[in-house]
């Protein structure tokens, strides 16, 4: 599903990022990405996008060149990922409901079908009447819930999911990462970031570890 | 259609999100195409009243009281031997008098303690339609001149001459102060929506993120420019006709210049200058996101 060959990541022609990485990630597999701040993890994860380009090496998502896609098919590209970022990325001034639906709105989809599915999906992540708070009224594991909503409305092939467990207690943690366990048994491809190994034991799935912009492991 | 509607909500909902600045983009827009368009009407109004002028045109010959029969006689042979004749109508002193009476209507009475009438006889010559140009017709005024028994000569064209240099003024100083204001509709549209796309930036950032196409986000903005145009062209063609039929009531003209026919804007000009709103707020909107919004 996710192919790297020798992938390198300069910024500015000087901060290297990523180093000659090289893996690959099958199609409903669960993969761990690990590693301290600063070794490239978020990196990784703007180049699987494609929020940014990689300096060297290859990229290929679901059989599509990244290093060859044109500007006009990412957002084609996207539809098939839901990510869930670090900062969260909810637009402060709309209902837990609306930032849900935007994601299958900017696809085109009708309200009727819209309306129904960002229900159930609320529902799905415990969210079950909050549709109309705002994302500053919630705590901040319910904001990752939100996310998450957004993320797999879409009904994605691939989820990416940025230190999702970052501010959250350890209970809180596991409630993520067992709902993200979740979505992978559903045949969802994930690949989750993380720098938190109390999470990392938690299950036996497989873990790519990054150091400095190089694999390690 | 559902498309449609979903961008037409959003681009209401900017609109009034900077309710402000949106009204202050449309009050200059409409305030430039009111400018705008009411030198485009000064300029047909004194178009038409120069045509209607010249329409009926004929060279008015004014002749010596003492003129003799045979004079007159020799005159009238020579004028309608002119190629440019259509016809030759003689008007006695008494007829224009009475003409002159005709046309002050209520006030013709004034006239009546004249002690003798001061008006001239005249010989008033038609000109064929391929003679109207006012070249040719200065060119045979300077040569009507020399035929004895005419003292002077007059013809509508005199006043008209004059106008054509006020209107060449009008189209100048319109078009002159409308490029200017166009310009500056423009900075101003482009910069209201450039307000939105600031104020919405974060929000334009996540919708790429998961998947939007570049269309999806701009569509809103190019219906926010639009539907501004169309509000500032509609109030401008509304401010036009009231302005111009309080100024229509308000004018008195002097005598005997009842007959001009002041007219608005035809159905065709007022679609137009709705038309250019809209194009301009359009415009307004694509400057905006080719600067602000380039990925």
């Amino acid at each position: 599903m996710i192919q790297l060959y020798h992938l390198t990541k300069v910024y500015n022609g000087r901060k290297v990022a990523l180093n000659d990485v090289s893996f690959k990630v099958d199609e409903g597999e669960f993969v761990f990405i690990a590693g301290p701040s600063g070794a490239g993890k978020t990196t990784l994860i703007k180049l699987i996008m494609c929020e940014e380009r990689a300096s060297q090496g290859q990229i290929l998502v679901d059989r599509l060149n990244l290093q060859r896609i044109k500007p006009n098919k990412i957002p084609y590209l996207r539809r098939k990922i839901g990510v869930i970022f670090q900062d969260f990325k909810l637009i402060p001034t709309r209902t837990v409901f609306q930032n849900v639906a935007l994601r299958l709105e900017v696809q085109g989809a009708k309200r009727s079908f819209i309306n129904k599915k960002v229900r159930v999906i609320l529902k799905n992540v415990g969210l079950e009447g909050l549709g109309e708070a705002l994302p500053p009224q919630l705590s901040g594991g319910e904001q990752q819930r939100v996310v998450i909503a957004r993320a797999m409305i879409g009904d994605p092939l691939i989820l990416l999911a940025d230190e999702p467990t970052g501010n959250l207690d350890i209970d809180l943690s596991r409630n993520i990462l067992n709902l993200l366990l979740d979505i992978n048994k559903g045949g969802t491809t994930v690949l989750m970031a993380t720098h938190n190994q109390e999470i990392l034991q938690e299950t036996n799935k497989r873990v790519i570890r990054l150091d400095q912009g190089r694999l390690v492991a | 259609m559902s498309k449609l509607i979903y961008f037409t909500r959003v681009a209401l909902n900017n609109t009034a999100k900077n309710i402000f600045v949106s009204l202050v983009s449309i009050g200059t827009l409409s305030l430039s195409l009111l400018i705008l368009s009411a030198f485009i009407l000064l300029y047909t109004n004194v178009q038409n009243i120069i045509k209607s002028s010249t329409q009926d045109l004929s060279i008015s010959v004014y002749l010596d009281d003492n003129i003799s029969q045979a004079d007159l006689t020799k005159l009238k042979k020579s004028l309608s031997e002119l190629p440019q004749t259509a016809g030759i109508n003689h008007i006695s002193k008494s007829q224009a008098l009475a003409d002159l009476k005709s046309r002050f209507g209520a006030h013709g009475a004034l006239l009546d303690g004249l002690d003798e009438n001061p008006l001239p006889a005249s010989l008033e010559l038609k000109l064929k339609p391929e003679y109207r140009s006012q070249n040719l017709v200065r060119a045979l005024i300077k040569r009507l001149e020399n035929f004895d028994g005419v003292i002077d000569m007059g013809y509508a064209w005199e006043w008209a001459d004059k106008l054509s240099g006020l209107l060449n003024f009008i189209k100048l100083c319109g078009l002159v102060i409308g490029g200017l204001l166009f310009l500056a509709t423009i900075f101003i549209v482009s910069n209201t929506i450039k307000l939105t796309v600031y104020s919405r930036r974060e929000e334009i950032y996540t919708m790429r993120l998961i998947g939007s196409t570049e269309g999806f986000i701009k569509a809103p903005f190019f219906i926010e420019g639009l539907l501004q145009g169309l509000a500032g062209g509609l109030l401008a063609l509304i401010a036009l006709f009231l302005i111009f039929n309080l100024l229509v009531s308000q004018i008195k003209f002097p005598l005997g210049l009842t007959v001009i026919n002041l007219t608005f804007l035809s159905p065709t000009a007022a679609l137009t200058l709705v038309g250019s709103g809209i194009f301009l707020g359009l415009l307004g909107s694509f400057v905006s996101l080719r600067r602000f919004m380039g990925e």
